[in-house]
C-alpha cells in the first residue's frame, strides 16, 4: 500500500501545503526530515524503525572513522569490511533467516533437521531493509574508495537515509547527487518542476490503479482456471509483463514526482524497457537504479570481465543470483535471476560469433529481437511470481495446443 | 507569460484532468492494491 493509502494523501496534502510556507531554506530542510521521520515511523513502527536507526547510526560513524584512516592501509581495508558486515548481517538476519535455516534443516534431515527447523521463525522485517542496506553499503564502498566525502551533518545523512518518496521501494539513490542539491538547506521548488512532478505522480497512479491493478484482476481470474493451455498461459505471462511493469514503473514514478514537487530530483527507475533488443540492453532498461548498483557494487568487485569468459559468466551468473534473491526470500527468486544470468551469458556469447555480428546487421533482426526478449522475459517472471512446482506445471501447460 | 508557455500550461492541465479521470473512472480493485515491491 503506502502511497495509495488515506494517510498517506492527507499527509501529503498537509506537508505540501506547509512545505510552500516555510520561510527559509534551513527550515524547509528540517521540515522535509521530521515529515519523513513521520511518515517512516508511522509506516514502520518502533520495530521497523529500530533497527534502521542503529544500522544507520554505526554507518555514519564507521564512515568518519574510516574517512579518518590512512589510504590504503589495512586498517581502513579491516574498518570498511566490519562497517560492511553491520548493514550485510542486518539483511541476512531480518530477510533470510527463516529460508536460511529451513532450506539446511531439509538438507540434513532426521531429528537434527526437525530440530533445526524450530528455529526458523522468521523475525518482523523492518519496512525497506533491502534498500537501506544497498544504499548503506553503497555510501560505504564510495566513502572507501574516496569517491565521496563521508557526510559529517547526521541531519544530512538522516535526509539520506529516510527521505520519504523513496524511502520504501526506492529509486536507489546515491548519497553525492541527492546531497548536492541541499549544499544550503531546501529551496523552494520551481514551479515549472512542481508542475511537473504532480503529473508524474498522477501517470504513476495512472499505471498503478488503472493498469496495474485491471492487469492482476484478470491474473486472478487465469490462476483459478485449471485448463490452461498454451494460449491462456501465454495471455498469463503478458498479463504478468504488464502488471509488474505498471506496478513498479508506477511507483517509480510516483515516487520521482513526489520528489520533483518538493524540489528534489530523484534516479530515473525505467526506460522502456519492452523495446530492449536483447537481455543486456533489458538490464539498461529495468529498474535501472537497481541493475547500475549490482553492477558496480558486485558484478565490477568480483571481478567483472576482467578475468576471461568463464569467470566473466560466473560472475554474471552469481550477481544474477544475489540480484534475484534480494527481490524476495525464496528460491525462486534466485533461480529468477539465474536465468537470467544464463541469458546475459548466453546474449555475450551470440554477439562475439560471426553469426550474431551478421543477424545484427540485418535491420529485420530488430523486430525479431525485440519479440524474442520479450518472450524470454514474460516467461521469466513465472519464476519471479511463482513457486517452481507452479511454473513446471505451467511450462508443461505451455505445450497443451488445444 | 508569452503564448507558448501558456499553451504548454493548457496541456498539462488538460493532460493531468485526463490522467485524474482515468484513475477516477478505471481504477482495479482498490481494497486489494498493493505495490509489489513493498514490503517483499
Amino acid at each position: 500500500m503506502i502511497f495509495n493509502t488515506c494517510w498517506f494523501f492527507y499527509f501529503f496534502i498537509i506537508f505540501y501545503a506547509l512545505l510552500w510556507l516555510m520561510p527559509s531554506a534551513k527550515i524547509r530542510f528540517f521540515f522535509v526530515l521530521a515529515s519523513s521521520a513521520v511518515f517512516h515511523y508511522h509506516f514502520a513502527g518502533p520495530a521497523g524503525v529500530t533497527p534502521i536507526i542503529i544500522m544507520a547510526i554505526i554507518t555514519f560513524f564507521m564512515a568518519q572513522w574510516m574517512d579518518s584512516l590512512p589510504s590504503d592501509s589495512s586498517a581502513k581495508k579491516q574498518v570498511f569490511t566490519l562497517a560492511l558486515l553491520v548493514p550485510v548481517f542486518g539483511l541476512i538476519f531480518y530477510k533470510y533467516r527463516a529460508l536460511l535455516i529451513s532450506s539446511t534443516a531439509s538438507a540434513i534431515g532426521g531429528d537434527m533437521g526437525k530440530t533445526l527447523t524450530e528455529y526458523a521463525i522468521q523475525p518482523a522485517m523492518p519496512l525497506a531493509i533491502s534498500f537501506f542496506t544497498f544504499e548503506f553499503v553503497h555510501y560505504l564502498t564510495d566513502v572507501y574508495h574516496g569517491k565521496g566525502k563521508p557526510v559529517r551533518n547526521p541531519f544530512k545523512f538522516g535526509i539520506f537515509c529516510i527521505f520519504f518518496p523513496s524511502i520504501v521501494s526506492g529509486p536507489i539513490k546515491r548519497f553525492q547527487p541527492f546531497l548536492a542539491q541541499m549544499e544550503n538547506g531546501l529551496e523552494r521548488p520551481r514551479l515549472t518542476l512542481a508542475a511537473l512532478g504532480l503529473a508524474q505522480v498522477l501517470l504513476g497512479f495512472f499505471k498503478k490503479l488503472v493498469i496495474a491493478d485491471n492487469a492482476t484482476i484478470l491474473i486472478h481470474l487465469l490462476e483459478k482456471r485449471t485448463d490452461l493451455s498454451f494460449g491462456p498461459v501465454c495471455l498469463l505471462m503478458s498479463l504478468l509483463s504488464i502488471r509488474i511493469l505498471f506496478d513498479f514503473s508506477g511507483y517509480s514514478d510516483i515516487a520521482i514526482g513526489l520528489g520533483k514537487m518538493i524540489g528534489l530530483e530523484l534516479p530515473v527507475n525505467f526506460n522502456f524497457p519492452y523495446i530492449a533488443r536483447n537481455i543486456t540492453d533489458f538490464w539498461q532498461r529495468w529498474h535501472m537504479s537497481l541493475s547500475s548498483w549490482i553492477r558496480e557494487y558486485i558484478y565490477i568487485p568480483m571481478g567483472g570481465n576482467r578475468h576471461g569468459h568463464g569467470r566473466k559468466f560466473l560472475n554474471l551468473t552469481v550477481t544474477m543470483f544475489v540480484c534475484g534473491l534480494w527481490h524476495g526470500a525464496s528460491w525462486h527468486f534466485g533461480i529468477w535471476g539465474i536465468y537470467h544470468g544464463l541469458g546475459l551469458t548466453l546474449h555475450n556469447t551470440w554477439e562475439k560469433t560471426s553469426l550474431g555480428s551478421r543477424w545484427a546487421d540485418w535491420s529485420p533482426s530488430r523486430w525479431v529481437d525485440i519479440a524474442l526478449t520479450n518472450v524470454f522475459v514474460a516467461y521469466g517472471w513465472l519464476l519471479f511470481f511463482y513457486p517452481m512446482d507452479e511454473v513446471f506445471k505451467l511450462t508443461q501447460n505451455l505445450f497443451k495446443f488445444i | 507569460m508569452n503564448k507558448n508557455e501558456l499553451l504548454k500550461g493548457i496541456s498539462l492541465g488538460v493532460v493531468l484532468f485526463i490522467l485524474f479521470l482515468a484513475i477516477l473512472l478505471f481504477s482495479g480493485d482498490l481494497s486489494a492494491s498493493k505495490f509489489i515491491y513493498v514490503d517483499f
